[in-house]
């Protein structure tokens, strides 16, 4: 990347860390805790979706900000945790995951419900991961209690046609989900 | 009557996204129509049973411990680490490189999107052998007319980061740094085995410098499209596990001596704007190919799972398909150019790719990896 940062000017590269570090400062302030939020709920795992939100803001590049960073950083969120989703499931690591999805719940009256819970949990990431990438993206960002008008920006599509891509995503994730109780 | 209302007005309608004179009319008709009126009965249901479903997703808060000056102090202190990348200077491997690094952009996984609209993922998943006409093969003197402009391009476009250095480990040290499962043949103990760093790199397009490149090479620049210009291509290459197997020389020369690799295919990240097939077809026009062939081979080549692993035609003494690790590998016997006997097999399994390479016959290596 052409900057003089990189090109071995020591004082070159004190100001671009500075400059970088202002910028990283205002954009974690800004929406750290809200790419974690979404990361944390879709991954179950506070340690991996720390990592997954420190990979998004390292790929930031203040030199070219996005235009709203904070659709972007949705997007980018939603983009990198299903992911880690699928490479979850490829690893095949759900079965194990959902001991530890007991264990979060804590006190449980009745563990049955618990690992009923788990199961569910389970399933969701299962099906959200196996759907086409558009259509997870629009059900979590609905989920994560966007507006019509904010999904449309965090997607690049017009508000209008949000509706449509919704109830589409939600056929696909019911049949999916479906297919999976019945397996 | 009005018309019948569309699934995303009724769904819209239900969340009270409409516009207020929109939801009026849709509403008038979805009471006096039955069709749409069952319609709207279903898609509310639907909803119903995803935002069940999808609340499971928040009944549990996984804890955060990590501040944002904590990240921030991790992302910055990853920078400054930051290493430059330095191009070897030695023309035939660049530009074995450049025409491999190629045929990495055009090896594309299926489903996989990342990082915004713009950001695509693109991964190895099978090999193909194509063989590159010697004629299209630059001269050594065209390789070294365009070796400066390569400085300049991995001086000024390029960021490469490692994550330490390679260094010798122990089979557990290297499983639990790999980030994978290490697999080493059941039999004998490796005599050296070595872990390399991850390695990032970040490649920003100058497309006027792209485009002198692949001119200066002999080709024809025009079919890489204007919206590259400016887009960035992110490579991230895993940890390599390499073992060493019999007496193997520093560079792992040396009859008897084999070397085996593991790594996960590299993530390669490319703009959506990419015409693969186009691009696919440039890449073959590269290797020799007539512009009409290269355009059907493109049309007719999955670009989404293939590494086209390009061959020059007359040197090369063998390239067939042979059984390795239960799969089908590709074993590729350069000619004698190189070294006479060397031989190289390469395959990908369950997305980890893996690469045996020795001298002679090898069938010991074959065997070696029937431990695996």
């Amino acid at each position: 990347m052409a900057d003089t940062a990189e090109s071995g000017n020591p004082e070159g590269r004190m100001a671009h860390l500075e400059k970088r570090g202002e910028f990283l400062a205002r954009a974690l302030h800004d929406h750290w805790a809200m790419v974690c939020r979404i990361l944390a709920h879709l991954l179950g795992d506070g340690d991996e979706a720390q990592d997954v939100a420190l990979e998004i803001f390292r790929r930031l590049d203040h030199r070219r900000p996005p235009e709203h960073l904070q659709a972007y950083l949705r997007r980018a969120a939603v983009n990198a945790g299903l992911n880690a989703l699928r490479a979850q499931q490829r690893r095949r690591r759900y079965e194990q995951e959902a001991g530890r999805i007991v264990l979060q719940a804590g006190c449980a009256a009745d563990p049955a419900i618990h690992v009923e819970r788990a199961e569910q949990v389970i399933q969701v990431r299962r099906v959200l991961a196996a759907m086409r990438p558009r259509s997870a993206r629009i059900l979590i960002l609905r989920h994560t209690g966007l507006s019509y008008d904010e999904i449309a920006r965090a997607l690049g599509v017009s508000p209008s046609s949000v509706g449509t891509l919704l109830a589409r995503a939600e056929a696909a994730f019911a049949k999916r989900y479906r297919a999976e109780e019945e397996s | 009557m009005t018309p019948h209302v569309p699934d995303g007005d009724l769904r819209a309608m239900m969340d009270g996204a409409l516009e207020p004179s929109r939801e009026r009319e849709a509403a008038a008709h979805v009471e006096a129509c039955h069709r749409c009126s069952a319609r709207a009965s279903r898609i509310a249901a639907r909803a119903q049973r995803t935002t069940e479903a999808m609340g499971a997703l928040t009944a549990t808060e996984p804890a955060l411990t990590m501040g944002t000056g904590a990240a921030a102090e991790v992302i910055l202190r990853e920078e400054r680490n930051m290493e430059h990348y330095h191009p070897v200077r030695r023309p035939a491997l660049v530009s074995a490189v450049i025409v491999v690094a190629m045929g990495l952009l055009l090896a594309i996984p299926p489903v996989r999107t990342l990082a915004g609209q713009f950001l695509s993922l693109f991964r190895v998943q099978t090999l193909a052998v194509v063989e590159m006409e010697s004629a299209a093969i630059p001269s050594a003197a065209e390789i070294e007319a365009f070796i400066p402009e390569l400085d300049r391009i991995f001086e000024d476009d390029v960021t490469m980061t490692m994550e330490g250095h390679s260094r010798a480990v122990s089979p557990e040290e290297a499983t639990a740094h790999a980030g994978y499962d290490v697999r080493l043949p059941s039999g004998d103990a490796p005599t050296a085995l070595r872990l390399s760093p991850l390695v990032r790199l970040s490649l920003t397009i100058d497309l006027e410098r792209i485009r002198g490149l692949v001119r200066e090479l002999g080709y024809d620049s025009g079919a890489l499209p204007e919206t590259l210009d400016g887009q960035v291509v992110e490579v991230t290459v895993y940890p390599m596990v390499t073992a060493e197997y019999g007496a193997c020389g520093p560079e792992g020369e040396g009859d008897g001596c084999i070397t085996f690799a593991q790594m996960p295919a590299p993530d390669v990240y490319v703009p959506d704007e990419l015409d693969l097939e186009e691009l696919g077809g440039v890449y073959l026009q590269m290797l020799g190919m007539s512009a009409r062939s290269a355009r059907e081979l493109a049309e007719r080549t999955d670009w989404f799972t293939t590494l086209m692993l390009p061959m020059p035609q007359g040197s090369v003494l063998g390239v067939e398909t042979v059984t390795v690790d239960g799969i089908e590998g590709v074993l590729i016997q350069p000619g004698v150019t190189y070294s006479p006997e060397e031989y190289l097999i390469l395959w990908v399994r369950d997305g980890m790719t893996y690469a045996l390479r020795g001298y002679g016959d090898p069938t010991p290596a074959l065997m070696l990896m029937a431990t695996l």
